[in-house]
């Protein structure tokens, strides 16, 4: 997961990105970011797992392969998918029309989404997805609620369920979140995602592990 | 010739020259300042706008964009409908007096239908779109007795589910009501409503 | 060389240029640290104008391409992403050398006669750079670039009978659109800059006509010698060209550290929810102007009550143009007999240090929810509205509290401390 942050953190060139004062509770990531090896495997759950809704429109893939250390060969073999070029922009391929109508939203670039929210954010949100039989996706965010995006991670992190809704102190409700599936036994096999919701979920774009 | 100065005549030439000039500059000045008023393109671009509510479910809102400012539909629930009526205490103009709506939609729960409520979603205060907190009581950090509305994070107005302004807050009037009507019975026109006759 | 100058000389009065404002231009001998920041100010516009003019050799004035065309400048430009950072830390710097050129004037009555005429084009130009920078903040098309200038233009809505009007017509657009994204742009790349300039020349001609004030704020030209030279004075070339060049390497240093390491400065001087492309359903949760207007933000707000049947938001936008115009009467509203600090009594100098404290308070109360309470006993909006007091009383009690303080004698010549 981690890796997967720095590679965002990367794409907004923004390794100076520092903390204010927020009252949200967040889990403090650290992102080294001379870490290339983490870097590249960032970068390819990023495309595998983000590009085909989100895109990442003032990014060049050829801009990422110098940054990160990846050759153009394997850029192009392993990170470059529908008859993109290097230098080409890192668009997705899912329509804005079509995806406002599955999703209600177009799902929003990321270029600069660690500048917009911040590393820490991006880390929680990710890893607090959960169960949810009332959302539309099936899914549902303890940090974003009634977020449009199903847990699209799901197959590396296994599933949780809300466990409990509890009201403290201050009055704000507050989320506990466990996991359903144990932790050593996360289904990695593609075929038994059910997100049914997604119809372009990228299967075979998954050259992973 | 003679080469007596005519202080008289000069003095008249030049006050008559500054004048003109005034009064030209003054002429001169008006097509620039009005060449910034709205184009005929920014007053073209208001045309109506088709939305979709069959997916809506009650207690939600959707979000759409009219003459670039945004456009709110919400589904209110039956429990939300009831809560407006005993408001009035707290609101700054309950019966939407000195608001801007269409007739129809001057009422209690200022829509067409009592349960779809459409509003442009702009502060009445200083422009800004306020944001939904449709939570009740102190889950919604507004307060023990607040019955779910809109918040201003601008300049803290709020609003109740009727877009109705609460009292003493920045925020003179109501959310104002654009003009709309129903195409069918889950499809709003946005813009147009025949002059009123809905 | 020499017969080109000559050359040159007679068909434009060059030496006679040079002498008057460097090499012969007195300037007294004991400037301090708040001396500098004049020429600073001069560095900084000419590194904005510069910066600035490469910016908009790849910049797009339109609602669609402006955000991208700003991420292009930063990633696919060459060195792109220096020149817009050095711009935008670069009107926060603006901002900092301004406000402190400001408060030497206050410290050592550089606004007092005879050179009221010298501060009151300064404000002019300090009203110019406000306009100027709240323009430029709209061009890069972020989400709080999109609210914040919706919001200010809104503040025109609050004068009677044609504020609606007149709010039109700044916006050529019943909202903040690509009309006003456009003009926002002409004003912010020709008409500000040009007028700017202008006034520049025109600040430092006023000046050398009376003379630079000095740390003592006595006239240096009541002691002259015998070639009518001040006895107190020292040529600004070399002296303070040399003095300003070491004041520039420091400020450079500084300058280009927060470029190089911390161009966002924690969110200051770029935000974070104008990373985002300007959103015109979803306002950002926590708009707040920049900081350096935020102190004029919080009087803004601090008023709340109405008055005379007219709304709280018409008396905020007065209280809040009232905070600036008033420092267009400072010269006349001090009375003190003695215009340097060193020589005023105790009056005077706790007005200014309450001042400044509020200027500060109100600077940081603007950048936050006036609801909370983040400093102790009374919400952000109760301590905004103190400040508020302490603020006004600083320029409306002045004839009074400098009348009545008591000088200390200046001396007859400079000194140095």
């Amino acid at each position: 997961m981690k890796r997967f942050i720095a590679f965002l953190l990367m794409v907004a060139t923004a390794p100076w990105c520092m903390a204010s004062s927020e009252n949200e509770p967040l889990d403090p990531v650290y992102i080294n970011l001379s870490d290339t090896a983490s870097l590249q495997r960032g970068a390819r759950l990023f495309i595998n797992y983000c590009l085909s809704c989100h895109s990442a429109a003032y990014m060049r893939y050829r801009r990422m392969a110098q940054d990160l250390d990846i050759s153009e060969e394997l850029l192009k073999k392993n990170l470059m998918f529908a008859g993109n070029k290097p230098g080409d922009l890192m668009r997705t391929t899912m329509p804005a029309e079509y995806a406002k109508d599955w999703f209600g939203v177009v799902p929003p670039d990321l270029t600069l989404i660690a500048r917009v929210r911040k590393p820490d954010w991006i880390y929680t949100y990710l890893r607090n997805f959960y169960l949810d039989d009332s959302s539309p996706s099936g899914w549902n965010n303890n940090l974003f609620q009634n977020v449009a995006m199903p847990h699209v991670l799901y197959g590396l992190q296994g599933s949780q369920r809300l466990v409990s809704k509890s009201s403290e102190g201050d009055g704000k409700p507050v989320l506990v979140v466990g996991f359903v599936v144990p932790a050593e036994k996360r289904i990695l096999e593609r075929s038994t995602l059910s997100l049914s919701q997604d119809p372009i979920y990228p299967y075979k774009r998954i050259r992973a592990e | 010739m003679d080469d007596r100065i005519d202080n008289k005549r000069r003095r008249f030439l030049t006050k008559i020259t500054a004048a003109a000039w005034a009064v030209g500059g003054t002429v001169a000045a008006f097509p620039f300042i009005r060449s910034m008023t709205p184009s005929e393109r920014a007053k073209a671009a208001g045309a109506p706008v088709v939305i979709d509510i069959s997916r809506l479910e009650p207690g939600q809102m959707i979000k759409e964009e009219w003459r670039g400012k945004p456009v709110w539909i919400v589904r209110r629930t039956d429990d939300m409908l009831q809560k407006l009526a005993g408001l009035a205490e707290k609101l700054a103009d309950p019966d939407s007096e000195r608001s801007e709506q269409p007739v129809y939609a001057k009422n209690v729960h200022r829509s067409l239908q009592p349960e779809v409520l459409v509003l442009i979603g702009v502060c009445t205060h200083l422009g800004c779109s306020p944001i939904t907190n449709f939570a009740i009581g102190p889950a919604s950090g507004l307060g023990d007795d607040w019955p779910g509305g809109f918040f201003c994070p601008c300049h803290g107005s709020k609003f109740d589910l009727s877009g109705r302004v609460y009292k003493n807050l920045p925020a003179p009037t109501n959310l104002v009501v654009p003009p709309y009507k129903f195409l069918t019975a889950t499809i709003i026109l946005v813009g147009d409503d025949d002059g009123g006759a809905a | 060389m020499v017969r080109l100058l000559n050359w040159l000389d007679d068909r434009f009065p060059i030496r006679k240029l040079w002498d008057e404002h460097l090499a012969k231009y007195y300037a007294p001998k004991n400037f301090n640290f708040w001396f500098y920041f004049g020429s600073l100010a001069i560095l900084v516009f000419v590194l904005q104008i510069s910066t600035g003019i490469f910016l908009t050799m790849h910049y797009k004035p339109s609602s669609e391409h402006a955000f991208a065309s700003v991420e292009y400048i930063m990633r696919d430009v060459p060195w792109g992403w220096l020149l817009r950072y050095m711009h935008s830390v670069g009107a926060s710097a603006f901002f900092i050398v301004i406000y402190l050129h400001m408060f030497r004037a206050l410290l050592y009555g550089s606004h007092r006669a005879p050179r009221e005429f010298v501060w009151l084009l300064g404000c002019i130009m300090y009203v110019l750079l406000m306009a100027e920078s709240f323009m430029g903040y709209l061009l890069p098309w972020g989400n709080l670039s999109y609210w914040g200038a919706q919001v200010i233009i809104s503040l025109f809505t609050a004068i009677p009978w044609v504020g609606d009007a007149v709010a039109e017509w700044l916006r050529g657009d019943y909202v903040v659109s690509d009309a006003t994204l456009n003009r926002f742009f002409a004003f912010h790349v020709a008409l500000i800059p040009l007028v700017l300039t202008g006034l520049v020349v025109i600040h430092i001609l006023a000046l050398h006509a009376v003379g630079s004030n000095n740390p003592d704020g006595i006239e240096i030209k009541k002691h002259k010698n015998e070639d009518g030279v001040p006895i107190d004075g020292i040529p600004f070339h070399p002296y303070y060209t040399v003095k300003d060049l070491f004041g520039a390497v420091v400020f450079l240093i500084l300058f280009l550290g927060v470029v190089f390491f911390a161009p966002e400065l924690f969110g200051l001087f770029l935000e974070r929810a104008n990373f985002e492309p300007a959103n015109l359903l979803k306002t950002p949760s926590d708009i707040v102007p920049l900081w350096y207007f935020t102190p004029f933000y919080s009087i803004l707000r601090a008023v709340t009550y109405p008055l005379f049947g007219i709304d709280a938001k018409f008396w905020g936008v007065i209280a809040m143009g009232l905070s600036i115009v008033l420092f267009f009467f400072l010269p006349w509203l001090d009375r003190s007999p003695v215009k340097s600090i060193r020589y005023r009594g105790w009056m005077y100098k706790t007005a200014l240090t309450l001042f400044v404290i509020s200027f500060l308070i109100l600077g940081y109360l603007g950048m936050r929810n006036p609801q909370n309470t983040d400093l102790f006993l009374f919400s952000n909006l109760v301590w905004a509205q103190i400040f508020f007091f302490v603020y006004f009383g600083f320029f409306v009690l002045m004839p009074w509290y400098t009348k009545w303080d008591k000088t200390k004698p200046e001396p007859d010549r400079v000194t140095f401390k």
